[in-house]
Order: C-alpha cells, then sequence, then structure tokens
C-alpha cells in the first residue's frame, strides 16, 4: 500500500510545479513516474546467496511522455531482441 | 548520485597545510591553491535537492579535505547560508560536519562552525609527542588552546586518532586526558595502512592489544566504551555470536563490501566522485561520475557499483573470508588503501585479518563479561544493538539457559547455582574452556 500511495502521490495530491527530470521541460499534462527496484546477491563460500550492503534501493524519474517513449523505445529494442 | 546515500563528504580542497606522514593522498603539492567553485557547488546542492526529494531520512554535508579551513571564511559563509537556505525550503532535512586539523581555527571559525551548528571532527592523534608524525613545528599547547576555543563558542566536537607507531603506547593516556580536560566521553581510533611506503604503520597483532582490546577491557570493568570502532564491533559480534544474524547494515567503511560509491558520496573539488575519497589520486578502475554528468535512473552509478561488487567479491574467496571466524566483524580490508599501494585490488591480510580475528577470538573468550558490560551500559544507545544486547543480557539473568543456540555453536550455556552467574563452555580444537 504504501508503494501504491508513493506512485500515486497520494500524499501530495496538492498542485506543484515540477520539471521532468530528464530533459527538464515543464510537466503540465501528463507526468510518469519510473522506478528501478534492485537489490544484488552474491553467491559465498558457504554455498549461500548473500545480501550484499548499499546494494538494495529504488531509483526513480519523473518524466514526460516524449522521455518516456524514448526511454521504453530504448529498453524494447535492446532486450526484445530474438 | 544522492539517492542512495545519506552523506555527501565535499572535499572542498585536497590542499593542506600539514604534511602528516601517513597521509594517504600521493602528490599533494600538486593540489596547491585547489578550491571548490561555488558554481559548482551550487550545482551539487541543487541535484542533492533532486535527488532527495521526499526522503525524509537525515543527510549529513561533511565539508572535507585536504584542510577544509583553507576555505577564505567568507566563501564557507556563502556556501553555508546557500545550503542552509535552499536544503529548508526544499525540506530536505539535513546537517552539516567538517573534518579539521585544528590547525586554522579561531574565534571567527568557531563563530562559523557554532552559527551553522556543524559538527567538527578533530584530528588530534594524542598527548606527548603523539602529533610528532602530524607537524613538527606546531606545539602540543597550541591545539589544547583550539579545544579551548572550541569549548568557549559551544561547538560540537570530537576527536578522531589515527593510530600509528607514534602514538600506539599512550591512547588511553590520551583519551583520559580529552575526558578530565574537555569532557570528551567517546573517540574514535583508525588504524593507519602505510599507503606511500614512508612508515609509521603498526601491526595487526599490536594494534588489537594495544589499542581495541584496552577499551574492551575497561568496558569489562567499568561499563564505559570510549572508542567508537570497538563499541561498532561489539555489537556485530553479539548479533554474530549470540543472535546469528549478520548485520546487512549501509555503512562506508566498516561492512564487507563497503559503500562502493552507494551509501556516501565523497566528492572532490572538480566534481568528480570515485568509490570513495580514500584512494590516493584519481584512477580511471575506482571513478564512478561527476557531479555535472546526467545519470538517468543511477544507471551509470549502478553499473559502477556492481564492477565494484564483482572486484571485491573475488577478493574475498582469494581470501577466503566467507569462511573465516571474523567474517560477522572484519571490515574485509580497505580496497581504497590497497589498491593505491599495489595497483590491484586486494586485502591486506597480514592487517585486516591479524586485528579482526584477534578481536573475535577476544570477545568469544570474554563472551560473559562483555555481555554483564553491555548490560549494565546505560549510555548503549545504539538502538536495535542495545535491545538485543540488553535482551540476551536479560535472558541470561533471568536463567534462560539459550538452549537451542548452544547445541548449534556446540556450546554449553549454564547458570551458576550459587551465584547466578553464567557459565560458558565452549569447545575449541578438541579442548573444553569453561569461563565465569
Amino acid at each position: 500500500m504504501e508503494f501504491l500511495a508513493d506512485m500515486l502521490d497520494l500524499q501530495t495530491k496538492k498542485e506543484v510545479k515540477m520539471n521532468c527530470t530528464s530533459c527538464n521541460k515543464k510537466l503540465d499534462t501528463i507526468k510518469i513516474k519510473i522506478k528501478l527496484a534492485f537489490s544484488v546477491d552474491r553467491f559465498n563460500e558457504n554455498g549461500t546467496w548473500e545480501n550484499v550492503p548499499n546494494s538494495i534501493g529504488i531509483p526513480e524519474e519523473t518524466i514526460c511522455e516524449e522521455c518516456f517513449d524514448k526511454f521504453t523505445d530504448i529498453i524494447a529494442e535492446v532486450f526484445n531482441k530474438e | 548520485m544522492f539517492r542512495f546515500s545519506n552523506q555527501l563528504i565535499l572535499k572542498v580542497t585536497r590542499d593542506c597545510n600539514l604534511r602528516c606522514e601517513y597521509c594517504y593522498i600521493h602528490n599533494k603539492d600538486n593540489y596547491k591553491g585547489e578550491m571548490i567553485d561555488f558554481e559548482l557547488y551550487k550545482k551539487t546542492i541543487e541535484r542533492v535537492i533532486v535527488e532527495r526529494r521526499g526522503n525524509q531520512e537525515l543527510f549529513s554535508i561533511i565539508f572535507h579535505g585536504g584542510e577544509p579551513t583553507l576555505t577564505p571564511k567568507k566563501q564557507m559563509i556563502k556556501m553555508l547560508t546557500y545550503a542552509e537556505k535552499r536544503l529548508n525550503e526544499n525540506s530536505i532535512n539535513h546537517s552539516f560536519g567538517m573534518q579539521s586539523n585544528l590547525t586554522l581555527i579561531d574565534e571567527e571559525w568557531c563563530q562559523i562552525l557554532s552559527k551553522w551548528n556543524v559538527q567538527l571532527g578533530c584530528s588530534f592523534d594524542g598527548v606527548g609527542d603523539a602529533n610528532k608524525k602530524r607537524t613538527k613545528t606546531i606545539k602540543e599547547k597550541t591545539f589544547y588552546n583550539k579545544f579551548n576555543l572550541l569549548k568557549k563558542f559551544n561547538v560540537n566536537f570530537g576527536f578522531l586518532m589515527v593510530i600509528h607507531e607514534g602514538n600506539i603506547n599512550n591512547i588511553i593516556e590520551s583519551v583520559d586526558f580529552l575526558r578530565d580536560n574537555y569532557g570528551i566521553e567517546s573517540i574514535k581510533a583508525n588504524y593507519v595502512e602505510d599507503v606511500n611506503g614512508i612508515g609509521g604503520e603498526v601491526s595487526g597483532e599490536d594494534f588489537f592489544n594495544k589499542v581495541w582490546k584496552l577499551f574492551i577491557d575497561e568496558y569489562i570493568k567499568t561499563f564505559t566504551l570510549r572508542e567508537g570502532n570497538t563499541k561498532h564491533l561489539l555489537s556485530k559480534f553479539i548479533s554474530d555470536y549470540l543472535l546469528v544474524s549478520k548485520l546487512t547494515e549501509r555503512s562506508n567503511c566498516g561492512s564487507k563490501i563497503c559503500g562502493g560509491g552507494m551509501s556516501i558520496v565523497e566528492m572532490e573539488a572538480d566534481g568528480e566522485f570515485q568509490f570513495c575519497g580514500r584512494y590516493s589520486e584519481n584512477f580511471k578502475a575506482a571513478r564512478v561520475e561527476n557531479v555535472r554528468d546526467k545519470d538517468f535512473l543511477a544507471l551509470k552509478q549502478l553499473s559502477r557499483y556492481t564492477d565494484f561488487i564483482r572486484e571485491k567479491h573475488q577478493v574475498i574467496l582469494d581470501a577466503g573470508c566467507d569462511t573465516c571466524i571474523a567474517d560477522g566483524i572484519c571490515d574485509h580490508g580497505c580496497m581504497a588503501f590497497y589498491y593505491s599501494k599495489f595497483g590491484k585490488w586486494g586485502i591486506r591480510t597480514d592487517l585486516t585479518c591479524d586485528i579482526h580475528k584477534s578481536f573475535y577470538k577476544y570477545c568469544v573468550i570474554n563472551i560473559v563479561e562483555i555481555i554483564n558490560a553491555i548490560y549494565n551500559d546505560e549510555k548503549m544507545e545504539d538502538g536495535i544493538a542495545r535491545y538485543r544486547l540488553a535482551n540476551t543480557a536479560l535472558s541470561i539473568k533471568q536463567g534462560s539457559h539459550l538452549n537451542e543456540l548452544a547445541k548449534k555453536y556446540k556450546l554449553n550455556l549454564e547458570i551458576d547455582k550459587k551465584d547466578r552467574r553464567l557459565l560458558l563452555i565452549r569447545k575449541i580444537d578438541g579442548k573444553q574452556e569453561t569461563n565465569t
């Protein structure tokens, strides 16, 4: 629920002036929030996966439609290859 | 850049007015007059704001060097004023700190530090001849005058001592002096690694026996722990040994795989930042990025961190750290110092292993006394550790036998029927040892 609330900006529904964190264009129609959740483990000598300190994070960007299109195009091009 | 970190160590300059023998920075004379540009500084603060927005955790900005008090006072006031205003406007929870050799501290500096509540870390190696490796011209009394000034202006200050062959024999005396004269309750003692081959380094065994062991012994007797690293290691030891949990905390130094440019960002005056600030020069292998660089979703930073993890992982496997007794408490060596000295990644097993294995073994032998000290230590404010340690001690006091743990670790834990003290019976190398 906390994640969903954060994604939906439930706590900041007030009008907030924002710029695209990629191209810096003023956001006044649509803004798209993207987050990358990541965590790194290493396979240790004891035969178990061990979490790496400092390796859990969720960086985020709030971007305009154009930047989001560029982002999805690149991801699709690189990772959808057969 | 600042999304994962709670701290910016801002090296406003690598220039310094002292030439400490053990300083890890190569070719310090090359940085004479270096100073961060105010426009770059503003850009850095603005980036902090963008990347920390909505994050409620405290973000610390530590002015570091070289020697940060080489910054003209007007410039420092401008920097603090700008940061304070912009961070407050954007509700960024923040604090300021500074690490200084104190030599340039005067009344004006004290006023600045006090006004902006800048917590000052003082580099001071102790009483007597302890500071001879830092300066041969500045007299011991000069430092004491600086301490008095800091006290007079109510500056919040603490001490970092670098332990070398020039001060290792009088650490307790120095800590007593600071307590008795300036009310300092605790210091931090770091061991030196001789990165530049000048000397001064002490062996791992000596460091443990003459520094951390003395603080453990004192803790057992007085329930007062006066050294920060010892306290941190004791918490990790208890978690590892009695509670069977490994701490995967956020940390720069001190964890199995250190910050690597994630938990703390240490930025040079030109905006460059490496895996950490302990590299003796700007090595390509350790570079992360520049504060001016764009880094969408922190992808560059994440990519460099995974590069670092891969190197450290290999180093850990080569040294056999995963199966070492001290794995749960060890910092697994400073990769920055090793790379600076040898030009490749590795661990100083002669230093790191000796210190941490000695620490762990000593704690095992004295486990009951240590638990007793923690239980009686009213100043142990480290939340989780305090809670866990207190509960462990309490369960022992109440007569719980901790049978499951004992079975798992082939320990016999019993309460003495007469005086209710814990008996710990541990088999080491087939021999049975009992501690009371």
